[in-house]
């Protein structure tokens, strides 16, 4: 029955161990003493093998002296900046030399600087792969020109760029699960060997009195460098090409006249094969469900002729845009599409024999596409003012 | 040098425990000093011997009588205010003085016996001779009636005295059920208890506790329900107790509970007889104490703080809802502050982006560390509840409105603390209201965590956590595992949710008994209407077939 | 002799079993490096395989049904060889407890205490389970049954959280490695977990069942526990498909990856909670069974007094064990299994035949 009194005695020990303990908090990070990262941006320093290391702050402001202060647009972030020869040797600079702790767990992106992109990434990247800090899901961007001129953006909607970044990759991510590149994605291309990363590209427009941060095509690495990438028109064509398409939209322009399609769903379906002749064929199938969203001219046409027509047509423009973007990676012998990796996946026996000789085998791939089509509604309105029905 | 000094006292402690566990078995009542044994023939000295016995207290009332023709040497003792005046005029004195006895006096213990049966006229009447426990009837309220040349008084049951009439009880209120509450007064309860459970089987069981005090205590179970080990073991610990007081059930809920030092009581109690009566049912012992409204019960489960007569009273799926709330909101007044903590200051990365530049913007410029910022908000609060509670309700009132909204307000727009750290707080304070028989433990249980989130942060959290949860499990009530209502695999018919009153057809199992069945099975017509037309049909059928 | 004198029923013993296997699935990170995408294989092999180990297990249970596996080795080997093959138990429980212990400290150091000693975490975890302990069996298994169900239910949160992130074609291609890989994940799969159910041999005697439930029982037990890392490890596949065996905790990369629009995000929470949890919970059935065999070798009574004295050794043993995490790594990839498979296979197999040969145990009828 001592137990009780030896019990309640230890308990009070352990009580003054911790608050003994409580002098030496390891982990203890006050808020007011934190740094709160949000972009990382690498650009090519002017010394070879060196590279800056650009660090986007989001400052925080005392809710109490600064709601009222006009000039918060300029302090809302605080970029910090270092040229090293590796990532962390970079930040760890950086966080000796600020009056506060780097918080990198709230990192969102990186941004690759152009010339940084061209000149292979693989080496630059370890740290934020090692690093517990890092997380998998922050997204991959190339700046188009230089990384440091996105991270010190300040945009009228959102004065931290990278949370406007952010934003804008999520909305797109609606559209198609292809747009956002997570570095789980980038890596996970990067070590396949064969299949090739893509990045998207953001632009810095300046405008005369504001500046605009606008995504800008697709940056195609072979191996890790930046080799090219797609266009607008292109880009779209390699999203449809991955399929899982859940909103955006077709324009498609013959001589008749204009006519834009919604994409209500777009699913594609692949099969991967070896031709006797010893080539590589794909068969690509891509099953559209479009609605009508706008229509110009048609004019002569009833709504009779007019929906096997415009079905005709947005098929048309989706495999020729597809079929442009293919020609693109194809000039690149950039494998985008992961058709490698399909063939791995499928035939692992086979691959092993063609793996070594997949660039050659990837130059002369076919490529059939095959578009259907399905146009079950016309919108609101079933005729449109300029034809000939509609008219009384 | 002060450890040392912390250790000594603690096992000195734990020897005198120790001593004390080890004599066990019923004291014995010491016998008060001074006293004879037995009355003597002399009603003089009688009463000086009884005078002496109550210290010559000036509420002692000694009316000298004389009886009959023969004026024959008598006394009546009472305590004034214990005793109801009206009954002793009409039942003792009234009748004694008019008393015209043929004859000459029987005289010695005759004449005591010809009295009872006789004169007085009074519900109890019983003839004592010892002065303690003459002293004793008489302290209760009783009227004892001496005469010369007797060794023996007769007690009169006289007792009244002003009370408290059955009310609405202050701490337990309710929105649908009975609003009566116990009393102070002990035979009031008995009656209350007993006017909800008209068995045979109930048993009520009577105890003296308290040196000075002489609390009467009374036991109630349900004799065929009850399990023998439980009743035996509180019959033990209560004949164990010998203390010179017990102005409160507090006291002999203190001296019986299983784990003086963890933060969780091991004895419920309550106010409202509707509850009580319930606990009987399901086997649980109640302890009533004279002086007091509030009643103990035995064996305690943990799970019995998370459920509230309403429950039963309300149907059964809002009443699973209110429970599942109680939960959660006992896991946010044990938690919530140490959360915070946590979150802020270890693990920043938990929090998403955007809420983490709002509090990074609120702690801007705070000049307290999270930890101390934390613990005086819960501080502040917890002076402003006490300040609340114990104060006139209109006042009190206003001490809530001047803290909570102006102290809180100017803090926060002062910069003094962050309004997350406010919100947090009031959060945490309002949830501790939900489970209130828990709050106490609540509270000791939040500071703990707040200090160990404050330590390492989450791990911290999660072994304070595993640790109460261990503790708790090691924690018995009467030889009840205390936390075995919340058994994740069995016995879920009134824990997290609660089923239809109709499901519950065994008494709890946590709760030892003998008597399991509770009801016959039994599923209400969902749809009552159905049968009645089926027998309209059949008797249609008859009819057309009669024709 | 029995020790402890507390009894459980045979639903918790079940649900302890289903626990402890469940904390083994945190370690599936081994198995991960090794065989990749088809680490799911290596699941579902290791766990077919060990089938026979569980009906191994149950044999012991029912042909000696109320003596500990030292009493048996005692009655079977006799009382010296005995005896030295319960120390060399006792060596084995220990050494377990330390790597749990360690595990522990290490994953809890790589998600959310970077910079805390590991000491400081141990200690905490010893300290807290040293309650349990000291009150014996039936605290140690008491709360099994909690934490299987939260397991459970944040698995399956998990899986939704993460459903749209999925890719089905992450799985394939299947048979892709050279089989000895698949052998040495089927090694590891059936030695870490299951093989460690040896445990259980230690305390099945407190356990009220019949001998009818004792196989049904260690059945359930196995499903419980074998299912929770097949879904853990399908999960993980499917998410992270080829960088899978990149990651030193893939279960903690694939939860950070949950993004469900701004707000919920950010949940790897869920994968520490289990993590502490569940490690806890195994850390303390080894430090009680360690208590438990030391004071059963040393004839001691009341073990309470071990208690803590072995905690401390156990906290040393385990911060000198290994010198980083990545030698701890590789040990649990490629020497352990070998180690353990003695302890775990061999010996109970060895023990069964013995003892069908002697026709033990004696019934002592009248």
């Amino acid at each position: 029955m001592r137990g009780i009194w030896l019990k309640s005695a230890g308990l009070l020990m352990v009580l003054l161990l911790f608050s003994l303990l409580l002098a030496g908090c390891w982990d203890y990070h006050e808020l007011e003493t934190l740094f709160i990262v949000t972009g990382v941006g690498l650009d090519k320093a002017a010394e070879p093998e060196k590279m800056e290391i650009i660090l986007q702050i989001g400052k925080t402001r005392s809710p109490a002296t600064g709601s009222s202060d006009s000039s918060n647009q300029k302090d809302s972030i605080i970029l910090m900046k270092a040229i090293k020869d590796t990532t962390v040797e970079g930040i760890m600079q950086l966080d000796q030399n600020s009056s506060r702790t780097l918080l990198l767990h709230h990192n969102q992106m990186m941004i690759l600087g152009r010339d940084i992109a061209e000149a292979g990434v693989k080496g630059r990247i370890d740290g934020f792969l090692r690093n517990q800090e890092m997380r998998m899901e922050i997204l991959v961007m190339v700046a188009d020109r230089r990384a440091e001129e996105i991270l010190s953006a300040k945009l009228e909607e959102e004065q931290i760029s990278s949370m406007y970044l952010y934003g804008m990759m999520q909305d797109l991510y609606n559209i198609s699960p292809y747009y956002k590149i997570r570095m789980l994605d980038f890596v996970s291309r990067l070590r396949d060997g064969t299949s090739s990363a893509v990045a998207p590209i953001v632009k810095l427009d300046e405008l005369e009195d504001k500046k605009e941060l606008k995504l800008e095509g697709m940056a195609i690495f072979k191996e890790d460098k930046m080799v090219g990438s797609l266009n607008d028109q292109e880009l779209q064509g390699y999203i449809w090409t991955m399929g899982d398409v859940r909103q955006s939209g077709v324009a498609a322009q013959s001589d008749k006249g204009r006519a834009v399609f919604h994409i209500a769903k777009l699913e594609t379906k692949r099969e991967v094969g070896l031709k006797p002749e010893g080539n590589v064929r794909v068969k690509l199938s891509v099953y559209a469900t479009l609605d009508v969203a706008e229509l110009r001219g048609f004019g002569e046409m009833t709504p009779l002729e007019l929906m096997p027509y415009l079905v005709d047509l947005s098929e048309k423009q989706i495999s020729q845009q597809i079929m442009a973007a293919f020609k693109a990676a194809q000039e690149l012998d950039a494998d985008i599409y992961g058709f490698g990796l399909d063939f791995h996946r499928l035939h692992p026996k086979v691959w092993k024999t063609i793996k070594k000789q997949w660039d050659q085998l990837f130059r002369e791939l076919e490529l059939d596409v095959e578009v259907n089509v399905k146009l079950p509604a016309t919108g609101q309105i079933a005729k449109s003012l300029e034809m000939e029905d509609a008219k009384p | 040098m002060f450890l040392g000094y912390i250790f000594r006292k603690l096992s000195f402690l734990g020897n005198q425990y120790a001593l004390y566990r080890r004599t066990t078995g019923p004291y014995d009542r010491r016998s008060m000093e001074g006293a004879a044994k037995k009355l003597d023939k002399s009603l003089e000295k009688n009463l000086a011997c009884l005078k002496g016995m109550f210290s010559d207290s000036c509420d002692l009332k000694i009316h000298p009588l004389e009886l009959g023709p023969d004026r024959w040497p008598a006394a009546i003792l009472f305590i004034e205010g214990m005793a109801d005046n009206n009954k002793i005029t009409e039942g003792v004195l009234r009748p004694m003085n008019e008393w015209r006895p043929e004859g000459t006096l029987a005289a010695g213990q005759r004449l005591i016996e010809e009295l009872a049966k006789k004169v007085l006229c009074a519900g109890s009447i019983k003839p004592l001779s010892s002065p303690e426990e003459i002293v004793l009837e008489c302290l209760s309220g009783n009227t004892v009636v001496l005469a010369e040349g007797c060794t023996s008084g007769l007690i009169v049951g006289t007792k009244g005295w002003e009370k408290r009439s059955v009310s609405e009880p202050q701490a337990e209120t309710v929105i649908r059920g009975p609003r009566e509450g116990f009393t102070e007064n002990i035979c009031n309860n008995t009656a209350l208890i007993r006017r909800k459970i008209k068995s045979g089987k109930l048993h009520a069981e009577s105890l003296t506790v308290g040196r000075r005090t002489q609390t009467d205590v009374r036991l109630m179970y349900l004799d065929d329900v009850a399990s023998r080990q439980v009743v035996d073991e509180v019959k033990k610990r209560l004949s164990r107790l010998d203390v010179d007081a017990v102005l409160e059930s507090g006291y002999i809920e203190e001296y019986i509970e299983d784990a003086p030092f963890s933060p969780f009581s091991t004895v419920g109690y309550s106010e409202k007889p509707d509850v009580i009566a319930a606990q009987i049912l399901e086997g649980r012992v109640a302890i009533l104490v004279d002086g007091t409204p509030f009643v103990l019960t035995a064996p305690m489960l943990f799970i019995e703080s998370f459920q509230t007569t309403e429950d039963y009273y309300s149907r059964p799926l809002y009443a699973s809802l209110v429970r599942m709330l109680r939960f959660a909101g006992y896991l946010i007044t044990v938690f919530a502050p140490a959360l915070y903590i946590a979150l802020t200051s270890f693990h920043q990365e938990f929090i998403p982006t955007n809420l983490l530049f709002s509090i990074a913007n609120a702690r801007e410029g705070t000049p307290f560390p999270v930890l101390l910022e934390t613990m005086g908000m819960v501080f502040a609060f917890e002076i402003l509840r006490e300040a609340g509670i114990r104060l006139p309700r209109p006042v009190g009132q206003a001490i809530s409105i001047v803290g909570a909204l102006i102290m809180g307000d100017a803090a926060v727009s002062a910069g003094l603390v962050g309004a997350p750290v406010v919100i947090t707080v009031a959060i945490t304070a309002v949830a501790s209201f939900l489970v209130p028989a828990q709050n106490d433990a609540g509270s000791v249980l939040r500071i703990i965590m707040m200090i160990l989130a404050a330590f390492t942060g989450w791990y911290g959290i999660s072994m304070g956590f595993l640790a109460a949860l261990i503790h708790l499990g090691s924690l018995s009530s009467f030889g009840v595992p205390y936390f075995d209502g919340l058994a994740w695999t069995r016995d879920q018919e009134d824990t997290i949710v609660r089923l239809p009153l109709w499901f519950m057809i065994r008494r709890p199992k946590a709760i030892p008994e003998t008597n399991q069945i509770r009801g016959r099975f039994f599923i209400p017509s969902f749809r009552p209407h159905e049968a009645l037309d089926e027998d309209e049909e059949d008797a249609d059928e008859r009819r057309g077939e009669g024709t | 002799m029995r020790i402890d004198k507390g009894s459980i029923s045979g639903m918790q013993f079940m649900f302890a079993m289903a626990c402890y296997i469940q904390a083994s699935t945190l370690l599936t990170s081994f198995v991960a490096a090794v065989t990749t995408q088809d680490s799911w294989l290596a699941a579902l092999f290791g766990s077919l395989v060990c089938l026979p180990l569980i009906w191994l297990f149950r044999s012991l249970m029912v042909m000696f049904p109320n003596q500990n596996l030292l009493e048996i080795l005692d009655e079977v080997y006799g009382p010296v060889l005995g005896k030295i093959l319960g120390a060399a138990y006792c060596w084995f429980f220990i050494t377990l407890a330390s790597i749990n212990l360690t595990d522990l400290g290490d994953f809890t150091k790589l998600t959310i205490m970077e910079e805390t000693p590991n000491v400081v975490l141990l200690i905490m975890c010893i300290l807290v389970a040293a309650m349990a302990v000291r009150k014996g069996v039936s605290l140690v298994t008491r709360f099994s049954d909690f934490f299987v169900t939260v397991a459970f239910s944040i698995l399956v949160v998990s899986i939704v959280l993460v459903l749209n992130q999925i890719k089905p074609a992450n799985f394939l291609p299947i048979f892709d490695q050279p089989p000895i890989k698949y052998i040495q994940g089927t090694h590891i799969i059936a030695t870490i977990p299951y093989g460690e159910l040896v445990v259980f041999l230690m305390i099945h005697p407190n356990a009220k069942m019949s001998r009818r439930d004792t196989g049904r029982y260690l059945l359930w037990a196995f499903f419980l526990g074998g299912f929770t890392m097949l879904f853990i490890v399908l999960r993980d596949v499917a998410v992270l498909g080829n960088t899978l065996d990149m990651f030193t905790i893939p279960s903690l990369v694939t939860l950070r990856l949950v993004n469900l629009g701004m707000a919920l995000s950010r949940v790897e929470i869920l994968f520490v909670i289990i993590l502490i949890m569940l490690l806890f919970f195994k850390i303390m059935v080894l430090y009680y069974i360690s208590v438990l065999t030391v004071a059963h070798l040393l004839k001691i009574k009341k073990y309470r007094n071990l208690v803590l004295a072995l905690g401390a050794l156990m906290v040393t043993y385990g911060l000198t064990l290994y010198p980083c995490p990545v030698r701890h790594a590789a040990s649990a990839q490629e020497t352990v299994p070998f180690i353990w498979s003695p302890f775990e296979i061999l010996l109970p197999l060895l023990t069964f035949i013995v003892a069908k040969i002697r026709k033990l145990p004696v019934r002592k009828e009248m």
